[in-house]
């Protein structure tokens, strides 16, 4: 499958972009040292060209290619740099989500299927809540720092990611682990399982030789959906202000009148969108261009989701000479066949 | 337990007590801490609630007011935006695949690709890159298609329905086309198209009467998808929706009558879609 896929133009598209934001954002952290080109950072060296073209955020005319921020970060560079928080977080995610779904579904499947139609049932309500009201209602409390002059967090900054991470996770859990229990539950009752189970393998076998590899397309392709549901999940949060880490709301008026300002601590994409959409009207590249990547990278990931799908059923990308290749390479062992051997093998089965 | 009635309402009571179960997950987590107490604390409370709903309420600038009946309003509100931009939504790509398919493979195979492009964009961007045509058609030609911001308690439709409905819309073109394209190796598409009948006819009598029951499957999903959209929709169109009203409400009572505020009447749409079908294919049809 794997050899497959490596020839599959939509895989290759979807893996080269995503890969390739990875590698140019890990490049400008290393070599570059995570520089962003800044109205400050111009001050500083005594340029005061951008200081004509009035105060930031400026439009992508005078900062290229995507304009600047509200401090006049270069947007552009500030997106690569943000590229492998966003990236690395639907990656992760949706990588527990699949292996704890995959523990929790084979479980599932193989016990309590005689209660699949009610647990399935109570499992629906996930239909009718969306997900990101619920991970917002669950996440506000923790992740919102408050204050004026100095902001503080009830937790500290490793144990807000660690629980918005585990609450990402276990927020999909209920729903995916019943998809897996379900597919497991079909492979189980394929004719082949009775088969090896009459010829004497234990559960743990079965579960280790027949069906982990049939179910693990499935969970290749699980795994990219995965992905796409954080990434859709972390615009939605961004937009309401739960940047990932937590964010920083700051008043900036005593009386709080007026709307606060809201601060993201990592240069995490979704951080950027909630500010610059309030000002979609006045400045709408500080909006549309971190969603314009957030578009970019769920076509990515569903372009190889897609070549995988094809790659499994389309007869064009399996590879069919691979056992005989095998055999080639290894030289036949010489057998020479005489009346001893005879005698061996009789006497084995004797004992 | 095989006759439809038994079936929907046991599913019915069983979805109930999920949304009431998943009311609550807020108060499972005290801070970053798991606090099982305080949970089936909650859960007894919001259950004791749903008794008496009209005791329930929300606090607003340190007063308190009733939920009923400020939050029927709002109900209305989604409600129609909800049905209909699924209706929209039905409407829209019936008549599209109908017209996709009488067109060449080739055509067909480019909308596919494009529908699934389309597919990928966040919701919220296409929210943006409307309101941003809207504003920008109105500064070429001064005339505003669209109310853009909505004010008071003055209902807007066209531009959060519009928003609302492109990407189910494109979901389910996209999913229709694939199922017409699975019915026409059926057998029986063979017979007809031998026996002389026009592709149109084809398509229109028997096709498309077949693939709307696997539409409709889809739909479930569907709804998922259109409700985290309406979620998204009514907050930066600061509609005064139930959406909204239980992001900045979210008490785990508010959240529980919500949530089976919205799954009531879906649910109970749905039902009789899904009893309709029964009825019409005589085979068991699952949601």
């Amino acid at each position: 499958m794997v050899r497959g896929l490596l020839r599959h133009p939509l895989f290759i598209i979807g893996f080269i972009i995503v890969f390739g934001l990875l590698t140019a954002s890990f490049i400008h952290a290393t070599v570059y040292d995570g520089y962003i080109p800044s109205l400050e950072d111009q001050l500083t060296k005594k340029d005061d060209s951008l200081l004509k073209e009035g105060s930031p955020p400026y439009n992508p005319e005078v900062m290229p290619p995507m304009g600047s921020d509200l401090l006049g970060k270069n947007l552009f560079v500030f997106l690569i740099s943000g590229a492998k928080y966003t990236i690395g977080i639907a990656l992760i995610v949706g990588f527990l989500r699949v292996v704890i779904s995959l523990f929790a579904g084979i479980f599932y499947g193989n016990y309590l299927m005689r209660v699949n139609k009610y647990v399935a049932s109570i499992i629906d309500a996930f239909h009718f809540i969306p997900v990101s009201l619920l991970a917002y209602l669950i996440l506000n409390e923790v992740l919102v720092g408050k204050g004026t002059l100095t902001i503080t967090f009830e937790y500290s900054f490793p144990e807000r990611v660690i629980f918005e991470l585990v609450i990402l996770t276990i927020i999909a859990i209920p729903t995916t682990s019943l998809l897996i229990g379900n597919q497991t539950n079909l492979i189980m009752n394929k004719e082949f399982i009775t088969c090896v189970r009459t010829l004497g393998a234990g559960k743990i076998r079965i579960l280790r030789k027949h069906v982990i590899p049939h179910l693990m397309p499935k969970l290749v392709i699980n795994y990219l959906e995965q992905i796409v549901q954080v990434l859709i999940l972390l615009v939605h949060l961004g937009l309401f202000h739960l940047m990932f880490g937590g964010t920083r709301v700051v008043s900036t008026s005593i009386l709080g009148d007026s709307p606060p300002v809201y601060d993201s601590l990592t240069g995490e994409w979704s951080g950027i969108i909630g500010e610059s959409y309030r000002q979609l009207f006045l400045y709408p590249w500080m909006a549309l261009f971190p969603l314009m990547m957030f578009a970019i990278v769920i076509l990515a990931f569903n372009f190889m989701q897609e070549g995988v799908k094809d790659a499994l059923t389309n007869p064009k990308y399996r590879i069919k000479g691979r056992k005989k290749k095998r055999r080639h390479n290894q030289p036949r062992q010489q057998v020479s066949i005489t009346d001893e051997s005879f005698q061996a093998a009789s006497g084995n089965q004797s004992m | 337990m095989n006759h439809i009635l038994v079936r929907i309402s046991s599913k019915f009571i069983f979805i109930a007590i999920g949304i009431i179960l998943l009311g609550s997950l807020t108060q499972l987590f005290s801070g970053i801490h798991i606090d099982f107490s305080a949970y089936t604390a909650s859960v007894a409370e919001v259950i004791k609630g749903l008794l008496h709903p009209a005791e329930i309420t929300y606090i607003v600038k340190g007063r308190e007011y009733n939920i009923f009946p400020d939050l029927v309003d709002n109900w209305f509100y989604t409600m129609r935006l909800l049905f209909l931009s699924l209706l929209i939504a039905l409407t829209a790509c019936t008549t599209l695949t109908y017209l996709t398919m009488l067109l060449p493979q080739k055509v067909i195979n480019v909308i596919k690709f494009i529908l699934f492009s389309l597919k990928s964009l966040p919701d919220l961007l296409v929210a943006g890159i409307l309101q941003m045509g809207v504003i920008w058609f109105y500064q070429q030609t001064e005339i505003l298609i669209f109310q853009v911001a909505n004010f008071g308690d003055n209902h807007s439709y066209a531009l959060p329905l519009t928003a609302l409905a492109i990407l189910p819309t494109v979901l389910l073109y996209r999913i229709m086309i694939l199922d017409v394209e699975t019915e026409l190796q059926q057998p029986y598409v063979e017979l007809a198209r031998s026996k002389g009948m026009k592709k149109r006819r084809i398509l229109f009598v028997h096709i498309f009467r077949n693939v709307l029951i696997s539409t409709f499957l889809h739909s479930k999903y569907l709804m998922w998808f259109l409700l985290s959209n309406l979620l998204v929709i009514e907050y930066i169109f600061s509609i005064n929706g139930m959406m909204r009203f239980l992001l900045f409400m979210g008490s785990p009572a508010i959240l529980t009558v919500g949530s089976l505020m919205v799954f009531v009447p879906v649910f109970l749409f749905f039902s009789i879609f899904q009893m309709m079908l029964e009825k019409y294919s005589a085979q068991k049809v699952e949601l």
